[in-house]
């Protein structure tokens, strides 16, 4: 891959390797971000963070390069000026306030005193923690916590931001505030890239993902795409119920169940090759056999799956 | 203000905030007012006392664990993804960690002036004492993981042992030259003087250079090193 950015390309990874002893964490990555939000996908160990330590320049390739904005960013700081980074370590100047801690890192930028205030009060209104900055850091909740930590990666205004696992601690109400401002960064036209192992948290941020195993890209594109080529695929769907055989007769003769499977007193696993079907005819066919479903879930519907499907 | 120096002074207060500091910075001037008015220790040995002892040891408590600390507590991410040089965050932290042991050991060394200039004299030996061995103990924690005890053993043993040699070999150690610049004598610390070093503003220049080929060499592992950070 040519390490010339394309127009829209504010990080343009090429031939990255990057080895630690004898461990492999990623493998020759070639990969292209633009403006919007990107989701970087991955069980844990996937090389998820390696990929963003490497962007961020905390770690050098062993091969290949990295360019943000043409720049180097482990060789030239210079390029932090127009990235911020929201790190996946719950890790603070604890004695600090959160008013505090963003101006500190917001006058490392060369910021004066007042423009740096300025800015972190900004972004700490922006992820929601106008109310709170002025707590010390080590007597926030976790999700305070990385609502201070996202603040200081923004408060410069960077065009990109690399978000960290950023929801990881976080209340479901402060997870849709951020899940909604990551959105917002990226309809402003940044470049932001987030990190997660949980599928439907990207999904909510953005269409847009990278998917990453074993230190190789997987797949990358739109997430419906990726939706479809599960869709093409069987599908696995585990019901709890009292009377299993009953139920797994009922749905072996529906067209799209490919099979029914009793797992033990009180469960089936039903595959089938349309989810929705089987979704619109189990409770009809639970009911016409005064049945009650005490319990529905899908070992299918993590990321895992995903990763088995597109290795197959 | 550049954003390295903002960064030293944040860092300063923060170190300074710190009660295991505190008790070094009050302790260290107190001890020393102690002995010199309370029991009335010659002027000699509380300067040799402060400079030959105190200034590396505090130096190595200090300054030998600048990156290592931030490197444990993962706070290193924080500052090394700005816009600055990284040799400029270490220096900045290095200055950080040197603070204190200035702080703590200038007021003492003064008590064993003998009148202004000599005062001068002792301040001078205190900073470029604490410079040369906080930049070497820097250097040191850059490339080992614990160096606190070669540093221990730097200043009791090695530096120790051949403070008495005869002849080229004394002028070796930081110390010898530390005492020269500040114009220091003490028999009765079973130390010899410090007439065979040469002259005081030599020795300073030796001082000078141990901290700034130091700093440099430190600088240039910071730029070149990976962050790793602890789990």
């Amino acid at each position: 891959m040519s390490l010339e950015a394309t127009i829209d390309a504010s990080i343009v990874i090429g031939g990255v390797t990057k080895m630690f002893g004898t461990v492999r964490a990623l493998d020759e990555i070639d990969l292209e971000l633009g403006p919007g939000v990107t989701g970087l996908l991955g069980p844990n160990g996937s090389g998820k963070s390696t990929l963003l330590k490497l962007v961020s320049g905390q770690l050098r390739p062993d091969t290949g390069q990295v360019r943000v904005f043409g720049l180097d960013p482990f060789a030239q700081p210079e390029v932090f000026a127009r990235l911020g980074l929201c790190p996946e370590q719950d890790k603070f100047y604890e004695e600090l306030s959160g008013e505090a801690f963003v101006i500190a890192l917001a006058r490392l930028h060369g910021f004066a005193a007042k423009e740096a205030r300025e800015r972190a009060h900004h972004a700490l209104a922006r992820v929601g923690m106008s109310e709170h900055m002025r707590k010390p850091i080590r007597a926030m909740s976790r999700g305070m916590r990385q609502r201070t930590k996202i603040a200081q990666a923004i408060a410069h205004d960077p065009p990109v931001v690399l978000l960290d696992e950023p929801l990881t601690g976080t209340d479901p109400v402060g997870r849709a505030d951020l899940i909604a401002l990551v959105r917002t960064l990226g309809q402003e036209g940044r470049c932001v890239v987030v990190s997660s192992h949980v599928l439907h948290e990207v999904e909510a941020m953005t269409h847009q993902v990278v998917l990453v195993r074993y230190g190789r890209l997987r797949a990358q594109g739109d997430i419906g795409r990726l939706r479809a080529l599960l869709d093409d695929r069987p599908y696995r769907f585990r019901v709890q119920v009292a009377a299993p055989r009953e139920l797994a007769a009922a749905l072996v003769v529906l067209p799209h169940v490919r099979a029914a499977e009793v797992m033990g007193a009180d469960a089936l696993e039903v595959t089938t090759t349309d989810l929705m079907a089987l979704c619109r005819a189990l409770p009809g066919e639970a009911t016409r056999l005064g049945l009650v479903i005490e319990q529905l879930g899908s070992p299918d519907a993590d990321l895992e799956s995903l990763y088995r499907y597109l290795i197959e | 203000m550049s954003a390295a120096s903002y960064w030293a002074g944040f860092h300063l207060v923060r170190n300074l905030k710190r009660r295991g500091t505190l008790v070094w910075v009050i302790g260290v001037p107190l001890v020393g007012a102690i002995m010199r008015l309370g029991f009335e220790v010659p002027r000699d040995v509380v300067g040799q006392l402060v400079l030959v002892y105190l200034v590396p040891l505090m130096a190595l408590a200090f300054g030998g664990g600048v990156l290592r600390e931030e490197v444990e507590d993962q706070t290193l991410t924080y500052g090394f993804t700005r816009p600055v040089d990284r040799a400029q965050l270490y220096a900045a932290r290095l200055f950080a960690a040197a603070g204190p042991v200035l702080i703590a050991t200038v007021p003492a060394a003064m008590l064993a002036a003998s009148g202004g200039v000599h005062a001068l004299r002792l301040v001078l030996a205190a900073v470029l004492g604490t410079a040369a061995h906080a930049a070497l103990f820097g250097l040191w924690g850059l490339l080992m993981r614990r160096p606190t005890w070669l540093g221990l053993a730097y200043v009791l043993v090695w530096e120790q042992s051949l403070q008495n040699v005869p002849g080229w070999l004394s002028n070796v150690t930081l110390r010898a030259h530390i005492r020269n610049v500040a114009q220091l004598d003490a028999p009765g610390l079973g130390l010899l003087g410090s007439a065979d070093a040469g002259p005081w503003w030599a020795s300073g220049l030796i001082l000078l250079v141990v901290a700034g080929v130091s700093l440099v060499a430190a600088g240039m592992i910071v730029r070149r090193r990976e962050l790793v950070l602890s789990r």
